[in-house]
């Protein structure tokens, strides 16, 4: 790739949705979640996603991280559009661009932390030592080294969720979606996971895309969205 | 993916040690079973066997028939000898030392039964002692006796005198060449000496038994037997010797019908259960395969963690099982043997075994899977 490919690589935003549009069905009702829903989010960009309950949030974020696909529009996400993929192949794009935090974590509880870590690592090729070193690595980056063996039953919610957010980056991906991952846990453990999520924005570059319902969650993002009734804008609705 | 598998048979190990105990016992009740279907359905398979006939009451197959009967079966076109049995229930020192004392005409049983070896020097002595007994090499290493020894043997039987003790010397070993009844308790005694002596039933047998000069000639030679005895009292069932046994065990074995459905019953009661254990242990943990779906792992992998788990569950509990179901038939192979000759897991058993098991294990998984597929992965990470 030359210089000027490179360049023009990095000024296209890394998210980019156009016109998606999502209907569910519940019961003989169409629900129109999302409306015609235009987003671009740059690379390195730390996003907060704010709205009531059913404001199609979620519904946002399982489409940007290929767990779900829209009725109608395009998803972009690092050239490439997922919304056309296969669901094997879509399950092949996760597994190498997104990397998930959620609110509960949904650590397996037979597994140790650096299991817990290493799991999206059975999907490549890395032999069972590469695999613990960079599991370890990453629980060091969350600053849990020292909790490697120990099950999620032993650590604290916030321990947890640093496991969780662990295994988000271990396959260094493209993209964290974090779906409310300090709503579980209190102010001082919330804020010790958003520190932590602004050091991988800022110093590892990581683009994280945060829904939210608490404002000073969304204070620590770079810029905040609002949603509402399936629609995306600047400020919230009064 | 053998990773997983391994992962989640390891979790949750008390309740894994339990469900692993369910299948053990299933499997080890399924081996059992399938020892004394396989026991009870054995043919045994002697040359001399198949060109044997047997003649017994047509409605009680083990009630009285004149021995009278013998001179006219031996008319028969094609039997080219006839001998038969009087037998009764004989114990050694007290009752639970119990086994069987069969009466028979001493030439006739070695024509009829040439697979019989007896020493030449025992047999002559048994031949001339009137009151003398071969026995089984099994019967007699278990009370000790030696050649020539004088024995008193119980019996409910009573003699014209009103003694129930029937004093034998027992004179030789009998081996059945054929080695179908190489752990077979049993006493045989000259049928003059048992008839002279017995209070009640005298002139009676209990069944003919005729050596054919054809095999082929089995049907014809039966119906002409039976033929002969249309307007007698008591009328006759005859059969080939195997075709017989098989019909008396069936009238046993109805007893032993109930107990093998009452088994079956419990066998697959318990499978049921271990099913709704094992669906239950994969429902709740959907979440969690949601996850592994959400990391990017295909549904396959998914499929094949669900169904592995299952499988491997069944497979090691049931092989176990099975392991145990050959130590328990091995240990009670000589106690049964002459209820149950052929008392042995056959490799067709292991077969079926293994096959229930894979099949157990794939229902087991199929609900779960079938849920899984059908559910979002939105929907399940949303339920924890």
């Amino acid at each position: 790739m030359s210089a000027v490919a490179v360049e023009n690589t990095r000024n296209q935003p890394l998210v980019n949705l156009r016109g998606i549009t999502k209907l569910y069905k519940r019961g003989s009702e169409t629900v129109e979640v999302l409306k015609r829903l235009d987003l671009a989010v740059p690379r390195g960009d730390f996003l907060a996603l704010m709205g009531p309950s059913g404001s199609g949030k979620t519904t946002l974020m399982n489409i940007l991280g290929g767990l779900d696909r829209p009725t109608a529009g395009e998803v972009i996400i690092d050239g490439q559009s997922i919304h056309t993929l296969s669901d094997s192949a879509l399950s092949g794009w996760r597994a190498r661009h997104v990397g998930f935090v959620f609110q509960l974590y949904h650590l397996l509880p037979v597994l140790s932390a650096e299991q817990n870590v290493a799991l999206p690592l059975m999907l490549t090729k890395l032999s069972g030592a590469e695999r613990k070193k960079r599991a370890l690595a990453a629980l060091t980056l969350v600053g849990l080294e020292d909790r490697a063996k120990h099950k999620p039953a032993e650590l604290s919610g916030g321990q947890e969720q640093r496991v969780g957010i662990a295994r988000a980056i271990v396959t260094d991906p493209t993209l964290l979606l974090c779906d409310e991952p300090t709503g579980d846990l209190d102010r001082k453990a919330g804020d010790e996971i958003l520190e932590l999520l602004q050091l991988l924005n800022k110093e590892h570059g990581k683009t994280i895309i945060m829904v939210t319902h608490d404002p000073h969650a969304a204070a620590k993002a770079e810029r905040t969205l609002f949603m509402n009734k399936g629609v995306l804008g600047e400020e919230p609705e009064a | 993916m053998f990773t997983l598998i391994w992962m989640y048979f390891k979790r949750d190990k008390g309740r894994k040690l339990l469900t692993l105990l369910s299948v053990l016992i299933a499997f080890l009740l399924f081996g059992v079973l399938m020892a004394v279907r396989h026991g009870l359905t054995f043919s045994e398979n002697s040359e001399a066997g198949a060109r044997r006939l047997l003649t017994m009451n047509k409605v009680v197959l083990a009630a009285p028939m004149p021995v009278a009967y013998a001179e006219r079966i031996a008319q028969v076109p094609g039997v080219k000898a006839v001998t038969y049995f009087g037998a009764m229930a004989g114990a050694y020192q007290n009752p639970s030392n119990n086994f069987l004392v069969v009466s028979a005409p001493a030439q006739s049983l070695f024509q009829v039964y040439p697979e019989f070896y007896v020493p030449p020097a025992q047999r002559q002595s048994w031949l001339q002692d009137r009151t003398g007994a071969l026995v089984t090499p099994k019967l007699m290493q278990q009370f000790g006796w030696k050649i020539g020894e004088s024995v008193p043997i119980l019996s409910k039987l009573k003699q014209k005198d009103g003694s129930t003790t029937w004093t034998v010397t027992i004179d030789g070993v009998v081996t059945d060449r054929s080695e179908n009844n190489a752990g077979a308790q049993e006493m045989f005694i000259h049928y003059q000496y048992f008839d002279e002596t017995r209070g009640v039933g005298e002139g009676t047998v209990n069944q003919f038994v005729e050596l054919l000069d054809n095999p082929d000639q089995a049907g014809p030679v039966s119906q002409a037997i039976d033929t002969l005895f249309t307007n007698a009292s008591p009328q006759t069932r005859t059969g080939p010797e195997q075709a017989v046994a098989r019909t008396m065990l069936a009238q046993v074995g109805n007893i032993g019908a109930i107990i093998t459905d009452v088994t079956i019953a419990v066998f697959f009661s318990m499978l049921l259960i271990i099913g709704a254990i094992l669906l239950h242990s994969a429902r709740e943990r959907l979440s969690e395969f949601a996850l592994l779906k959400a990391l990017g792992f295909g549904s396959p992998t998914v499929t094949g963690v669900v169904l592995g788990e299952s499988l491997l569950t069944c497979l090691v509990g049931g092989i176990a099982g099975l392991l145990f179901a050959w130590l328990l038939i091995t240990a009670l192979r000589q106690t049964v043997t002459q209820v149950l000759p052929s008392f042995e897991i056959t490799p067709l058993a292991i077969a079926e075994s293994i096959a229930l098991m894979v099949l157990f294990g794939v229902l087991s998984g199929i609900l779960p899977i079938i849920q899984l597929r059908r559910l979002s992965v939105r929907d399940a990470l949303g339920r924890a």
